[in-house]
C-alpha cells in the first residue's frame, strides 16, 4: 500500500428489513455499505468515510479533510473467540417467515386481551464487518438479529391508552412469555387518579428508564466525560445498583467479538459497590486519557465519526418483584413511558421529562392512571437514593437492558 | 448518463401497465462536517453518499428497498411483486391522478464554492470572539452542509432532477464558574445554495455571551401562571411542535380522537392566528421545489383566521383521507422512505399590532433563548434559557431560565396578541420516526400568551 505507513480501514454491510403488520402489511429493506479509513501522517491523524460508493482505501483517503495532532496506536494481533449469533439460522429468514412470526404473536396478544388493537414490527438486521490495519490485523464477522416492536392502543369513551414495547434477540422467541411481558401494563386499573406535586417514591420501568439512563450514559462515556468523574463527590451512588457494559453476552442486541477498531470485546463494570468505577473509551480517547482501550469504538450506520458507544448497557437485576415493591409503597407513582428520552443539563446533572403513561400507587395498590405531569431531578441525587432494583431484566432500547428501578424521594413531580 | 436514465425509464414502463405504482429515488451527495469542541477544531469530515431507494405500492401495501447498484433494479422490483402478489384489488393507477412531471432544478451554490478552509476560518473567527469575551465560556460548534443532487422517477413517466445545497450550524456556549453553569444555544442555516448569513453571526453571539455572563446569580422565577411574551425563536418552535406536528395527516389518520377533534374548519385559536407551511420561499433550510414523491411544492395555510385550513400530507394519505394534501413527503436521506414532514412553518406577522411588545403587560415574563423542549401531541414543555421580568409595560431586569408547559389546545386559545415583526429561525433539525435531524425553518413574530404555567 503506497499511501502511508500507518492506517486502518473498516468496511461494513448493513441489511435491515422490517415487516410491519397492522390492518395492512408493509415491508422495507435497506442495504447499506459503509467504508471508513484512518491514516496517520507526520504525527497527525485524519479520517474519511463514504456510503455506497465502494471507493476502496486509497481513493477514500484522498477525502480526508482534517489532520489532527494526535496519534493512536492501532492494535496488532488479538485473540478472539467468535460469538455464535445464530447467524446461519437468521440470515436466510424470508419475509413470509417474518410475517408468520408476527401473525403468531398477534394471535397470542389478541387471545390475552382483545380490547386492544395492536401494531407489530418484525425487524431483521444483518451486519457484516471487516477490519484491516497496517499492523497486519485482518478481522471479520457477521451477525443477525430478530426483533419485535409492539404498539398497542385501547380506546373507549374516556380512555386513550397507548403502550409500545420492544424485544430483540439473536435467539428464538418464546411467544407466550413475550406477549405476556409486553402487555402486562394493560391490566392496571385505568381510571384517572389525582396526584399531588412534591417528592415521591417513583418506580421507573421499561421505556421510562431512558429518562435517567440516557443522561447517566453521558457521564460514563469518555467522549463527554473525563476520568474526574471517578474521583469526585458525584461518583458515590447507591450500593444497590450495578451497571456493566458487556458486548460478550450471547443473544443480546449489541454483542460483538471485537469492536470497530479491532479491539477484542470485554465485559466491564461501570457502576459497582456504591461507586462509578470506570468509563468507556475508544482508541482516540484512550490515548487522550492515557488509559487502556475498553473496546467501545463503534461506528454507526450514520455518517457520524467514530466515538465510544456502549455495547450492551446492562443494569444488573435485584431481588424484589414489582408486586412486592408496590405492596410497600404508601404514596408513589409507577411510570412506564415518557415523552422522548428526556432532557438533561450535562453541566449540573439536572434532568427533566414528561410522563406519557404512569399510574398512581396509594397504600400498596395501583389505583389508576395519572394525568400528564413533569418529573425533575438531579441524576447524581437520584442514583444515591435508589431503594430497590427489580428482579427481571427487560430489553428497553438500543442495547439498554434493565429491570425496574425505585427512587426514594429524590425526584420531584410537577402537575 | 442518458443511457442510465432511459434504462430506468424502460424498466419502470414495463411494470406501469400492471397497476403497480413504483417510484425510484437516487441521490448522490457530499456532506461536509466541521466540529469544534472546547474552543478548538476537532474534525473536518467529508462523507460521500449515493444509492437508490425503490418503492412499490399496491393495495395499501408497500415494499421499499434500498440498494446501491442500478443493475439490481429489475430484480428488486420483481422480488417486491413476488411478495405483494398480483391480485390487485386497489390498483394505484386508477386513482392516482398525477401527471408525469419532467424538470431540472439547479442553483448557484455558494456553499459548494466556499470550500472547507473558508468555513473553518469564519468559524475560527467566532471562536476567537468567544475566547476574547470571557475565559469562562467554552464554545462547541457543529457545522454540517450537504451539496449534490437527487433524482426521482416513477411509473407515470416522471423524471425530476434537483440540486441539493443547504447548511446548518449549531453553536453551544457553556458558561462555567465555580458554583454556576449555564448554557446558550445559537442556530442558523440556509437552503437553495445560499451562504450569506454564515459570516454575519457576530452580533448575535455577543448578545448571547452578555446574557450568559449576567445570568450568574440571577433570581429564580416563583412557580405560577404568568402572561408570557415569547420571542420569535420560542414562538416559532412552539408553533412547529404544536400546530405543525399536530396537523401531520399520518398522525391524524391513525388516531380517531384526533380525527374528530382536528376536523378541517375547527377553531383552535384567535381570529388573527394564521399558520403557514411554505416550502417555496427561497433560501431557507426547509425549501424545496419538488417533494420526495415528485409533487410540486406549494404554500399552505394550516390555520387560517384561527380555523384549521389544511393538513400536511403525502399522496398515499391524500387518497386515504379523500383530501388534496400532498406535497410534504420528505426523506432525510436515501436510506429512508419519505414521510409527512414540515418545511418552512411560520406564524404570519400581524401588521395591525406594531412592535411595542410590552405595551399593556402589567406583570409578565419575556422568554428567549431556546434550550430544548418536547410535546406528546397533547401537552408541551419548553426550556427557555433567558427570561426577563416585565412590569407595567417595561422590562424590569433579567431572571434565570424557566420551563413553560401546558396543554397545547388550551395554550393556543391563550394567544392574545401577535405582533408586527417577524424573524426566521433556521439551522435546527426536526426529528420524526428515526429521521433526524431533517432541515426545517420556523418563523414567527413576537407573540403574547395569557396565563401560562412557568417554573424556575
Amino acid at each position: 500500500m503506497s499511501i502511508d505507513n500507518e492506517y486502518d480501514y473498516f468496511k461494513a454491510y448493513y441489511n435491515n428489513a422490517v415487516v410491519n403488520i397492522q390492518n395492512e402489511i408493509s415491508v422495507s429493506e435497506k442495504n447499506i455499505t459503509k467504508e471508513e479509513v484512518r491514516v496517520i501522517r507526520e504525527g497527525k491523524i485524519g479520517s474519511a468515510c463514504a456510503f455506497g460508493k465502494n471507493m476502496g482505501m486509497e481513493k477514500l483517503s484522498k477525502n480526508i479533510g482534517h489532520w489532527e495532532k494526535n496519534i493512536i496506536d492501532f492494535p496488532g494481533n488479538i485473540n478472539i473467540s467468535c460469538l455464535n449469533n445464530r447467524d446461519d439460522y437468521l440470515k436466510n429468514i424470508s419475509y413470509s417467515e417474518m410475517y408468520d412470526i408476527g401473525l403468531q404473536l398477534m394471535e397470542k396478544l389478541k387471545h390475552l386481551d382483545n380490547r386492544f388493537s395492536y401494531e407489530l414490527d418484525i425487524i431483521k438486521t444483518r451486519i457484516i464487518k471487516e477490519y484491516v490495519n497496517s499492523k497486519g490485523l485482518s478481522l471479520g464477522y457477521s451477525k443477525s438479529l430478530l426483533g419485535v416492536e409492539i404498539r398497542s392502543s385501547r380506546r373507549s369513551s374516556n380512555l386513550n391508552l397507548k403502550i409500545s414495547n420492544k424485544y430483540i434477540s439473536s435467539t428464538s422467541f418464546n411467544y407466550t412469555s413475550l406477549a405476556n411481558s409486553l402487555i402486562e401494563v394493560q391490566y392496571y386499573p385505568q381510571g384517572i387518579v389525582e396526584v399531588f406535586p412534591g417528592e415521591k417514591v417513583v418506580i421507573l420501568t421499561n421505556q421510562a428508564l431512558l429518562g435517567i439512563l440516557i443522561p447517566l450514559r453521558k457521564y460514563l462515556n469518555s467522549n463527554n466525560s473525563s476520568a474526574e468523574i471517578l474521583n469526585n463527590e458525584n461518583s458515590a451512588v447507591s450500593k444497590k445498583i450495578t451497571i456493566i457494559d458487556d458486548p460478550t453476552v450471547e443473544g443480546y442486541e449489541n454483542s460483538y467479538p471485537f469492536d470497530d477498531e479491532g479491539i477484542a470485546s470485554m465485559s466491564k463494570a461501570l457502576i459497582s459497590d456504591g461507586r462509578i468505577v470506570s468509563i468507556i473509551n475508544d482508541l482516540y480517547n484512550s490515548s487522550r486519557l492515557k488509559v487502556l482501550p475498553t473496546g467501545n469504538g463503534i461506528r454507526t450506520i450514520n455518517n457520524e465519526r467514530i466515538i465510544p458507544r456502549f455495547s450492551n448497557f446492562i443494569v444488573e437485576k435485584g431481588e424484589k418483584s414489582l408486586e412486592q415493591v408496590i405492596k410497600d409503597i404508601d404514596d408513589g407513582i409507577i411510570v412506564n413511558e415518557i415523552i422522548g428520552n428526556g432532557i438533561s443539563n450535562f453541566s449540573d446533572g439536572s434532568f427533566v421529562f414528561s410522563v406519557n403513561n404512569g399510574y398512581g400507587i396509594v397504600n400498596g395498590k395501583i389505583r389508576g392512571r395519572i394525568r400528564p405531569l413533569i418529573i425533575k431531578g438531579n441524576i447524581f441525587q437520584a442514583l444515591k437514593n435508589i431503594s430497590v432494583i427489580g428482579d427481571k431484566i427487560n430489553y428497553i432500547h438500543n442495547g439498554i437492558y434493565s429491570p425496574f428501578i425505585v427512587f426514594e424521594k429524590s425526584i420531584r413531580l410537577y402537575v | 448518463m442518458h443511457h442510465r436514465q432511459s434504462y430506468i425509464k424502460n424498466i419502470l414502463k414495463k411494470y406501469s401497465c400492471k397497476g403497480y405504482f413504483i417510484d425510484l429515488r437516487y441521490s448522490d451527495v457530499r456532506y461536509n462536517k466541521i466540529a469544534f469542541t472546547g474552543n478548538s477544531l476537532r474534525d473536518v469530515g467529508i462523507v460521500d453518499e449515493s444509492g437508490y431507494l425503490l418503492r412499490v405500492i399496491h393495495d395499501r401495501y408497500y415494499i421499499s428497498i434500498k440498494f446501491e447498484d442500478i443493475a439490481q433494479l429489475d430484480d428488486c422490483i420483481q422480488n417486491s411483486i413476488d411478495i405483494l402478489g398480483d391480485n390487485l384489488t386497489y390498483p394505484w393507477a386508477e386513482f392516482y391522478s398525477g401527471n408525469p412531471v419532467t424538470n431540472e432544478i439547479k442553483y448557484n451554490s455558494s456553499i459548494f464554492e466556499a470550500g472547507n478552509e473558508y468555513k473553518v476560518n469564519i468559524l475560527n473567527g467566532y471562536i476567537n470572539l468567544v475566547k476574547n469575551f470571557s475565559s469562562k465560556v467554552k464554545c462547541a460548534v457543529q457545522y454540517n452542509d450537504c451539496t449534490g443532487s437527487k433524482e426521482y422517477f416513477n411509473t407515470l413517466g416522471s423524471y425530476i432532477f434537483q440540486e441539493l445545497s443547504f447548511y446548518t450550524c449549531v453553536f453551544t456556549l457553556t458558561y462555567n464558574d465555580k458554583n454556576f453553569r449555564n448554557q446558550s444555544i445559537l442556530l442558523f442555516g440556509e437552503g437553495n445554495g445560499n451562504f450569506h448569513k454564515f459570516s454575519l453571526q457576530e452580533n448575535i453571539i455577543i448578545e448571547k455571551l452578555k446574557y450568559l455572563i449576567v445570568s450568574n446569580g440571577l433570581r429564580k422565577v416563583d412557580e405560577g401562571n404568568y402572561d408570557i411574551i415569547m420571542s420569535p425563536e420560542i414562538a416559532a418552535l412552539f408553533i412547529h411542535e404544536t400546530i405543525g406536528h399536530m396537523l401531520e395527516a399520518d398522525n391524524i389518520c391513525k388516531d380517531e380522537s384526533l380525527r374528530n377533534s382536528l376536523k378541517i374548519g375547527t377553531c383552535v385559536g384567535p381570529e388573527f392566528l394564521n399558520v403557514i407551511d411554505d416550502p417555496t420561499i427561497p433560501g431557507l433550510n426547509g425549501s424545496f421545489d419538488y417533494d420526495d414523491e415528485g409533487v410540486k411544492s406549494k404554500k399552505k395555510y394550516l390555520i387560517k383566521n384561527g380555523l384549521i385550513d389544511s393538513y400536511l400530507g403525502n399522496i398515499m394519505l391524500s387518497n386515504e383521507m379523500k383530501l388534496k394534501i400532498e406535497g410534504n413527503a420528505r426523506a432525510i436521506n436515501i436510506n429512508h422512505s419519505p414521510i409527512v414532514r414540515m418545511s418552512n412553518t411560520y406564524i404570519e406577522s400581524n401588521s395591525s399590532e406594531g412592535k411595542d411588545f410590552f405595551k399593556d403587560v402589567k406583570n409578565g415574563l419575556y422568554v428567549k433563548g431556546l434550550l430544548g423542549g418536547n410535546t406528546n401531541r397533547k401537552t408541551f414543555y419548553f426550556n427557555c434559557g433567558e427570561c426577563y421580568l416585565v412590569k407595567d409595560g417595561k422590562t424590569a431586569g433579567p431572571l434565570s431560565g424557566v420551563t413553560i408547559s401546558g396543554d397545547i389546545l388550551e395554550a393556543l386559545k391563550k394567544i392574545k396578541r401577535i405582533y408586527g415583526d417577524f424573524e426566521w429561525t433556521s439551522g435546527g433539525g426536526c426529528g420524526k420516526l428515526n429521521q433526524n435531524p431533517l432541515p426545517v425553518s420556523m418563523g414567527s413574530p413576537h407573540i403574547l400568551l395569557e396565563n401560562i404555567h412557568v417554573r424556575g
